[in-house]
């Protein structure tokens, strides 16, 4: 009777773990930068290049598209005071950064500038991601590659600067 | 002695179903959009880098994942190419029967060379497309693609395309056969990608 027993829990085990799915992850992050009330954490970078493709690029393309080099930041941002905006930000990395958006309509998928900055709510948070708020690079003076990062200032209308370190990542 | 006989019995059924639900028997559940029935996808011709024709008729044989974009689109381009790609990497071997084909929707600033160059460097097997504005301008109506331009007058940007940003799979035989919206996992990706490369 032990035998089948055991059997018995094999056989559900195998049923249980059979179709399971992918477990989902999250990561408790130590802030990248903390000013005011205002805390900043996982800033990072879209990598511009996974390292292929380059070397079929001719000297004459890689000049006309130069001055079309866009990246995107992303990274949350929280405050555990007063409301705050996030007004601009600036890098070394890009000749202009501006604050832009992106409203999904039925999977049109529209780009607009912020206006006002992004709001960061009281005792709150917002984050900045892949198809929505993000701060945009536009311009890049050099390529982004993964495992390299990009030091950015970010204004707050009443925290006032701070400089993260955001990573660059393909992903 | 007789119970214990059923005893096995019942045991030796559930270790037979519980491989079977194990193995995932059950019929595949795509994670895109399926299109019922699978229509051929609408076939079209446009160029490459150094402006070599690219028809997609030509693909049969690979599945085919189809992207409208432009290289100037910071976020959303990006976002779905990087995911694609790691998709791709999943895929293993099975990524050799797929063909990730980026059709530039904004024509007058992307040449073949730069809508091209811009996807490898997402990985070097993409292909990107550029064509005359009425050369892309069908295929955009043949798949649905909307792609507004729009001035940013307080963007150095200059101007963006609102545009579609689903992905296409289109599968062995030329079917067009899921769409995917903006968003979904590179996971979910594979997944599909896999099942068409396997099954069709």
């Amino acid at each position: 009777m032990k035998q089948f027993r055991i059997l018995l829990v094999v056989a559900s085990m195998i049923i249980l773990t059979g179709c399971g799915g992918s477990a989902g992850q999250t990561s408790a992050e130590a802030p990248a930068a903390t000013v005011g009330d205002v805390r900043i954490t996982g800033p990072w970078v879209r990598a511009t290049s996974m390292g292929g493709g380059e070397a079929a690029t001719s000297t004459s393309d890689t000049a006309a598209m130069d001055d079309v080099k866009m990246g995107a930041a992303y990274m949350v941002i929280a405050s555990s005071g007063g409301a705050d905006t996030l007004l601009g930000a600036s890098t070394d990395a890009a000749k202009t950064v501006e604050l832009h958006t992106v409203v999904d309509q039925n999977g049109v998928m529209q780009m607009r500038p912020v206006e006002g900055g992004i709001q960061i709510p009281a005792n709150g948070k917002v984050e900045l991601k892949p198809g929505g708020y993000h701060v945009m690079l536009i311009g890049l003076t050099k390529d982004l590659q993964a495992g390299d990062s990009v030091d950015l200032t970010l204004q707050f209308e009443k925290a006032g600067k701070a400089t993260v370190k955001a990573q660059v990542r393909s992903q | 002695m007789k119970t214990l006989f059923h005893f096995k019995t019942v045991v030796l059924a559930l270790i037979a179903g519980a491989f079977l639900l194990g193995g995932c028997a059950q019929p595949y559940t795509f994670r895109g959009t399926v299109i019922e029935p699978p229509n051929p996808a609408p076939d079209f011709t446009l160029l490459g880098a150094d402006g070599q024709p690219f028809q997609l008729s030509a693909k049969k044989g690979k599945v085919v994942l189809l992207f409208f974009g432009f290289t100037r689109c910071p976020d959303v381009c990006p976002t779905t190419m990087a995911d694609v790609a790691s998709a791709r990497t999943q895929l293993g071997d099975d990524a050799k029967n797929t063909e990730v084909v980026f059709v530039t929707v904004d024509p007058e600033r992307d040449t073949p060379a730069a809508t091209d160059a811009y996807v490898k460097r997402y990985d070097p097997g993409f292909v990107g497309l550029s064509g005359t504005p009425e050369q892309i301008e069908p295929v955009k109506k043949a798949f649905g693609v909307t792609a507004i331009k729009r001035d940013l007058p307080n963007s150095k940007f200059g101007y963006t395309v609102d545009h579609s940003a689903f992905l296409y799979l289109i599968d062995k035989q030329g079917a067009w056969r899921a769409i995917m919206p903006f968003g979904v996992s590179a996971d979910d990706i594979a997944s599909d990608t896999r099942y068409l490369v396997r099954n069709s």
